[in-house]
C-alpha cells in the first residue's frame, strides 16, 4: 500500500512531534480520568450541605459547590459526558459529511451543485448563532435532553467534513490511478472504497482531532448558556454557570470547569496541529 | 470585470435563498401551533380559540406554507421581520437598538486585535522556530482554546471584584469596554496572529524573497518591503472576512459582560421564545456572511486580475 | 392647604425630629448627601406600549397608588386612595367613596373618571382581576360590579396583577382604555421624567403627594437601572454603579440570589428582608399514581429535611415546618399543624409500596429552585424513592405540567401580602388549570368558605379548617417561607417595606467624606 498510514515511521514520527505528544497526553489524561471516575472519584450526586461551599482541600481536592458535592467528582464525571457527547457528534457528522462529501465530489454534476450549495449556505451561517436558535428551539418542541444538544451540533458540524472531503475527492479523481481504476472498469463503490476514502483518512483525522477540541467548546458554551446538558448531569460548562453566582465567595466552583474545558480544547487542539505538521511533510516528500 | 461581478452576484443566489429557507423553516420545524405560542408570548394567558384565530389571521398563518415563506421572504429583503412575539414592536426595530453595542464592541476589538496580530505575526515569521516564535504559537493556541466566557469572568473577579478597577458589566463610557474587549480580543487576535505567520511564512519561501536575500538585503527589509506587502492582499481579505462577525460574532462575551448587543438580544430571544428575532438574526448574519464574501472577492479582483480571467 | 390632625402630628414630629437632627449636626461633622439613589432591578419597566403591562414593581408601588390595600397583620383592607366603601348586593357590587383634593402629579385632579379609565384598562382585556364594570356615580364617587360575591373582589383591587390609578392622559388617545401607553401618570411619590427601554427610568418626587403627605424629599432623583442578569446586579452593587438591588415583586426569579446574601452582608452591605406569606413547595400530580396516595404524600413530607434546604440560603429563608404557610398568615398559628422529618417513617411507607421511577421536573430558569430540587432529589433517594430529575426550559416545564407528565414538581403557593388572597383562588379553587396544586371535595369546600366570607373574624376560623383539610390530606409538601429582599450600601439610608414592597420616599445616600 502506498500510502500506508500506519506505517512503523510514521507512527514514529507523530511522536516525535512534539506538539503531537503534549497533546495526546492531555487528553490521554482528561480520557483516564473520565474513564476511572467511579474509582478514583465519589458519587458526583452526594450532597452534604453541612460541608457546602468548602475551598479546596485534601479532602475536597477541587472544593465543595453550593449543595456541598464534591467538586473534584463532579467535574470527572463531567469530562465522561463532555467526551462522551463531543465523540458521538463527531462520528455522527464524521459519517454523514464523509458519506456526502465523498458521493458529491464523486458524482458531480448537478449532485455536486446542489450539495456544493447547500455546503456553502451552512457554511454561511455562524455557527454558534445556528446552534443556539436550533437547540432553543428543539428545547421547546421536545424538551431538554442531551440528544437534543447532540442533534443540534450535529446538523451544523456535519458541513465541514463534507467540505474537506469533497475538496479532496475532487481532486483525487483527476488522479491517474483513479483514472487507471476507472479505465478498467472498477466499480464506484470499489473506486471511493479502495481509492478515495484511504487517501483523505489523513486530512480527515486531523480535521477529526480539531473538530473535537471544537465540539467541546461548543457542548460547553451551550452548556454555560443554561441551553446545554441540564443538571443534575454534571457538564462542565453547565457547572461553570452554576458558579458564576459564587464568584465573588467560591471562586473555585468556576475555576477548575473551565481548566479542564481549556486543557481538553487546548489537548485537541495541539495534536491535531501537530498531525498536520507530520501530514503536511509526509505530503511534501511524496 | 464587470462580467465578473455579474458571474459572482449570480453564483450568491442560491446561497441566499438557501440561508433564507433556513431560517424561514426555523420557525415551522417545532410541532404546535406558533398562533398559540404567540398568544402566550405576549399576553401571557392560556389561549382562547378566537384569540388563537385571530393571531393566526392576523399574521397570516393560515395559508400556504409557500405563499408564507414567499410573503416572509419579500419583506425580509426590505428589512421587515413582522412583529416581535413578545413585545410590541417590529423584530428590526429591537435589532437596530442592539446594533450600536455590538458595533462599538466588534469595530474596538477588531481594530485592536489586528494591531497586534500583524506584530506578532511578523515577530513569529521572522524569529521561526525561535523562542518568541514558540512563545507566540503557544500564545494563539492558548487564545482558541481557552472558553472566553471562563476567561471573562476570570477577569472580572481580577479587575472588578478584587481589584475594584473596573465595572463589571454595562455599556457606557469607555470603562465599560475594556474588559469585554480584551477577553474577545485574545481569542480573535489569537486565530489572527495563526493567519499572518503562515501567509508571512509563505511569501518568505517564495523565488523573490529567495533573490532578494541573495542580493544581500538585511532581513528586515526582506521581510517587511518584499514578504509582507506580497502577504499583505490574503491577510486583508482574510482581516475584512471577519467582519461578518460583527453580528453576533461575540454571544460568548456579549453574556458575560450583560453587552447589551446582538448576541445576547439572541440568547435573551431563545429563552423569551421570541423566534421572529432568532429568525431575522440567523438569516441576517448569514446573509452577512455571504456579502462580504462577495465584497472581498471582488476588490481582490481589482486588485489581482488574474482572478478575474483564472476560471 | 387645610391641615388634618394627623398632618399636623406630622409636621410637629418632623419639626421636632428636625431640630434634634439640627443640633446633633450641630457638634458632629457636617454630612452632604447624594441627590440620586440607584435601583438595580431585573425588568425593564414597561412604560410604554400596553398600559395593563407595567411591570410590578416601581410603576406600582412608587408611581401610582391603588383604592385600597390589603395588611396582612390585621388581615383588613384598608383604605387608600378611596376614603371608604359600601358593600351592596351581597358583595357583587362595591360602592367606593374617594378622597377629594388627589392631585396626579400633573397636577389635575384624581377623580371617578380617572378611576374607571383605570379599571376599564383591565375589564378591555377581560383581566384575571379586572371587575365586571365600573361606573361612575359622581366625581368622587363610583362602584365596581363582579360576577361573584366573595371577599376576593377587596383582593382584586389591590392585587399586584392590577393596577393603581392613572391619569387618562397617561394613553394615547386620552382617556381610551385600549390606548398606548404614552407617560404613565399616577398620585405617587414619585412621577416618570425619562424612560429608556431595557435601560433605564428615571423618577422625580411628585411634589403633590409630599405636599399632601407633608414629607420632605430626600433625593432629587430616583433612577431604575436595568439589569436583567443577577450576577450581574450583584456585580453592579459590588462596583458601586448602582445603590440598591430590589427583588421582583415576590421571589423565585429576578431577585437577589438569595446564596449571596451573607456575602454581601459580611463584604459590609445592607440586606432588608420581608417575610412574606409565600411558601415553595414540593407539588403532587395527585391525580395519577403514586401520589394518587395520601401515604405517599405524607412519605414525600417525611423525607423531606426543611432545615438543610434553607441552608442552600444561609438560612436567610425559614424552613417550612410549622405550616403550609408563614405563621402570620391569618390562622396559620391557631391552626396548629407541623410538618415532620421522620426518616423511619418514611422509609417504611415506601419500602410498602410498589413504586416506580418518579419524575420530578423543575424550571430551569429558576436557578434556586434547581438546586432545591436536586437536593430534595437526593433526600428523596434516601428514604427508596427513584426519582428521576428534570431541568426544563421554562416553555417545556409549563407543556408538562399542562399535560400531566409528571409525578412531582417545585412550586408555590401564597405570595407577596396583596396576592395571598387571589393565590387562595389561584392554587385550590376550581376550575381546573395548570396552576393549580391541590383540590378534592373538602379542600375545595374550605378554601371556597375563606373566600366567600366578609366578616374577617368567622374567616380565620374558615382559614384554620381550610389549613387542616389540607394538612390532613397532605395536598402539599412546604419546604421553606419566602422573603423578599432589598441590598443597599452601607451609605443608603431609608429605605423601607410598606407591605411587601421596598418604598423609597424617605430614601437618601450620604456621601462619603
Amino acid at each position: 500500500m502506498e500510502f500506508a498510514f500506519a506505517s512503523e515511521v510514521f507512527r514514529s514520527r507523530i511522536f516525535k512531534n512534539n506538539l503531537c505528544t503534549i497533546g495526546f497526553g492531555i487528553i490521554l489524561f482528561i480520557a483516564m480520568l473520565g474513564l476511572l471516575a467511579p474509582v478514583i472519584a465519589d458519587d458526583p450526586y452526594k450532597t452534604n450541605l453541612a460541608e457546602r461551599l468548602k475551598p479546596p482541600s485534601l479532602e475536597h481536592p477541587f472544593g465543595t459547590d453550593q449543595l456541598g458535592r464534591d467538586l473534584f467528582s463532579r467535574v470527572v464525571h463531567g469530562a465522561r459526558t463532555s467526551l462522551f457527547v463531543a465523540m458521538t457528534i463527531s462520528l455522527i457528522s464524521m459519517a454523514i459529511g464523509c458519506l456526502i462529501g465523498a458521493v458529491s465530489g464523486y458524482f458531480g454534476g448537478i449532485i455536486d451543485d446542489i450539495i456544493g450549495r447547500i455546503i456553502d449556505v451552512f457554511l454561511a451561517i455562524p455557527e454558534l448563532v445556528f446552534n443556539i436558535a436550533l437547540v432553543g428551539i428543539f428545547c421547546v418542541a421536545y424538551g431538554v435532553s442531551t440528544w437534543n444538544v447532540i442533534l443540534a451540533v450535529v446538523i451544523t458540524n456535519w458541513v465541514s467534513y463534507a467540505r474537506i472531503t469533497r475538496g479532496i475527492v475532487l481532486s483525487l479523481k483527476e488522479k491517474e490511478f483513479v483514472l487507471c481504476a476507472k479505465a478498467i472498469g472498477a466499480r464506484d463503490s470499489y473506486i471511493l472504497l479502495r481509492h478515495v476514502i484511504p487517501n483523505a483518512i489523513g486530512p480527515i483525522i486531523v480535521l477529526a482531532t480539531l473538530n473535537m477540541g471544537n465540539v467541546i467548546m461548543t457542548i460547553a458554551s451551550l452548556g454555560f448558556l443554561g441551553l446545554g446538558i441540564q443538571p443534575p448531569t454534571p457538564e462542565w460548562g453547565q457547572i461553570l454557570n452554576s458558579g458564576k453566582n459564587y464568584i465573588t465567595t467560591a471562586p473555585w466552583i468556576t475555576f477548575f470547569p473551565g481548566l479542564f474545558i481549556a486543557l481538553s480544547v487546548l489537548g485537541f487542539n495541539l495534536l491535531g496541529e501537530g498531525l498536520r505538521d507530520v501530514l503536511e511533510k509526509r505530503t511534501l516528500e511524496y | 470585470m464587470l462580467r465578473y461581478i455579474a458571474r459572482r452576484l449570480l453564483q450568491i443566489v442560491p446561497t441566499l435563498l438557501g440561508i433564507s429557507i433556513i431560517s424561514f423553516s426555523l420557525l415551522y420545524i417545532f410541532p404546535g401551533d406558533p398562533a398559540e405560542f404567540i398568544v402566550e408570548a405576549r399576553y401571557a394567558v392560556e389561549p382562547t380559540q378566537e384569540m388563537v384565530k385571530k393571531i393566526r389571521m392576523e399574521m397570516g398563518l393560515d395559508r400556504p406554507m409557500l405563499v408564507q415563506y414567499l410573503d416572509w421572504l419579500s419583506k425580509a429583503v426590505r428589512g421587515d421581520f413582522g412583529k416581535s412575539w413578545t413585545e410590541d414592536k417590529p423584530v428590526m426595530d429591537l435589532i437596530l437598538e442592539r446594533l450600536p453595542a455590538s458595533a462599538q464592541l466588534f469595530f474596538t476589538t477588531f481594530a485592536i486585535s489586528i494591531a497586534f496580530a500583524m506584530l506578532l505575526g511578523i515577530i513569529s515569521a521572522i524569529y521561526k522556530d525561535r523562542a518568541v516564535d514558540h512563545f507566540c504559537r503557544i500564545f494563539s493556541l492558548l487564545g482558541i482554546s481557552i472558553p472566553s466566557f471562563w476567561l471573562g469572568l476570570i477577569l472580572i473577579w481580577i479587575f472588578s471584584v478584587q481589584l475594584r478597577l473596573l465595572p463589571a458589566f454595562g455599556y457606557g463610557g469607555i470603562e465599560h469596554l475594556i474588559l469585554p474587549v480584551l477577553t474577545w480580543s485574545f481569542s480573535f487576535m489569537a486565530i489572527k496572529t495563526r493567519f499572518v505567520r503562515s501567509c508571512l511564512l509563505e511569501a518568505l519561501s517564495q523565488d523573490y524573497v529567495i533573490t532578494a536575500r541573495a542580493k544581500g538585503l538585511p532581513e528586515r527589509i526582506v521581510v517587511l518591503r518584499h514578504a509582507l506587502r506580497n502577504a499583505l492582499i490574503p491577510i486583508i481579505t482574510y482581516f475584512s472576512l471577519s467582519i461578518s462577525h460583527l453580528i453576533v460574532g461575540s454571544i460568548m462575551v456579549e453574556v458575560v459582560f450583560s453587552w447589551p448587543g446582538l448576541g445576547s438580544l439572541l440568547v435573551e430571544s431563545v429563552f423569551k421564545r421570541d423566534f421572529p428575532v432568532v429568525q431575522a438574526l440567523v438569516f441576517i448574519s448569514g446573509v452577512l456572511f455571504v456579502i462580504v464574501n462577495l465584497v472581498v472577492d471582488i476588490l481582490y479582483a481589482v486588485i489581482d486580475p488574474r482572478i478575474r480571467y483564472g476560471d | 392647604m387645610r391641615l388634618t390632625r394627623r398632618d399636623f402630628v406630622k409636621f410637629t414630629g418632623i419639626g421636632i425630629s428636625t431640630f434634634l437632627g439640627m443640633s446633633l449636626l450641630g457638634c458632629t461633622k457636617k454630612e452632604t448627601f447624594k441627590d440620586t439613589l440607584v435601583i438595580g432591578y431585573a425588568d425593564d419597566l414597561k412604560l410604554r406600549g400596553d398600559p395593563a403591562k407595567i411591570d410590578r414593581s416601581i410603576p406600582k408601588f412608587c408611581v401610582l397608588e391603588r383604592l385600597i390595600e390589603y395588611d396582612l397583620s390585621s388581615d383588613d383592607f384598608v383604605p387608600s386612595l378611596a376614603k371608604k366603601w359600601e358593600i351592596e348586593n351581597d358583595g357583587k357590587r362595591i360602592v367606593f367613596e374617594l378622597r377629594k383634593g388627589i392631585l396626579f402629579s400633573d397636577g389635575t385632579e384624581m377623580d371617578a373618571n380617572a378611576v374607571k379609565f383605570t379599571y376599564d384598562i383591565l375589564v378591555v382585556r377581560k383581566h384575571s382581576v379586572a371587575p365586571k364594570s365600573v361606573e361612575v356615580i359622581d366625581d368622587y364617587t363610583v362602584a365596581f360590579n363582579f360576577d361573584e360575591a366573595w371577599v376576593l373582589n377587596f383582593a382584586k383591587l389591590q392585587d399586584v396583577h392590577g393596577l393603581g390609578v392613572m391619569s387618562p392622559k397617561s394613553v394615547e388617545p386620552e382617556g381610551d382604555p385600549n390606548g398606548t401607553l404614552v407617560n404613565l401618570i399616577g398620585t405617587g411619590p414619585f412621577k416618570v421624567v425619562e424612560y429608556v427601554e431595557n435601560q433605564y427610568t428615571v423618577l422625580e418626587p411628585n411634589r403633590y403627594w409630599f405636599e399632601r403627605t407633608g414629607l420632605e424629599p430626600k433625593i432629587k432623583k430616583l433612577i431604575v437601572k436595568v439589569i436583567p442578569d443577577e450576577d450581574t446586579r450583584v456585580l453592579a452593587l459590588r462596583s458601586g454603579e448602582v445603590d440598591v438591588l430590589i427583588d421582583n415583586y415576590h421571589g423565585g426569579y429576578d431577585y437577589t440570589p438569595r446564596n449571596q446574601l451573607s456575602a454581601l452582608k459580611r463584604d459590609g452591605f445592607k440586606v432588608l428582608t420581608k417575610n412574606i406569606p409565600y411558601t415553595w413547595i414540593v407539588a403532587f400530580n395527585y391525580k395519577k399514581e403514586p401520589f394518587n396516595d395520601v401515604e405517599m404524600r405524607w412519605a414525600v413530607n417525611y423525607a423531606i429535611n426543611r432545615d438543610e434546604i434553607a441552608k442552600i440560603f444561609d438560612e436567610w429563608v425559614r424552613p417550612a415546618w410549622d405550616g403550609m404557610f408563614p405563621p402570620e398568615a391569618p390562622g396559620m398559628a391557631e391552626a396548629n399543624v407541623r410538618y415532620e422529618y421522620y426518616l423511619e417513617k418514611a422509609r417504611d411507607i415506601v419500602s410498602g409500596k410498589d413504586v416506580g421511577e418518579i419524575k420530578f421536573i423543575v424550571d430551569n430558569s429558576q436557578s434556586d429552585q434547581v438546586l432545591v430540587a436536586q437536593l430534595v432529589q437526593q433526600q428523596l433517594k434516601d428514604v427508596g424513592l427513584n426519582v428521576k430529575l428534570e431541568t426544563l426550559e421554562r416553555g417545556v416545564y409549563r407543556d408538562r405540567v399542562r399535560s400531566g407528565d409528571y409525578d412531582l414538581r417545585i412550586y408555590y403557593i401564597g405570595g407577596s401580602e396583596r396576592t395571598f388572597y387571589m393565590r387562595i383562588f389561584w392554587r385550590f379553587l376550581p376550575p381546573e388549570k395548570p396552576w393549580k396544586v391541590y383540590m378534592s371535595d373538602n379542600v375545595t369546600e374550605k378554601a371556597m368558605a375563606v373566600v366567600k366570607e366578609f366578616d374577617k373574624t368567622k374567616r380565620r376560623q374558615k382559614f384554620v379548617e381550610f389549613y387542616k383539610a389540607l394538612y390532613e390530606e397532605a395536598g402539599v409538601a412546604p419546604l421553606y417561607y419566602e422573603v423578599v429582599a432589598v441590598v443597599e450600601k452601607p451609605n443608603v439610608e431609608g429605605v423601607k417595606f410598606e407591605y411587601s414592597e421596598p418604598r423609597f420616599y424617605s430614601a437618601y445616600v450620604r456621601a462619603y467624606a
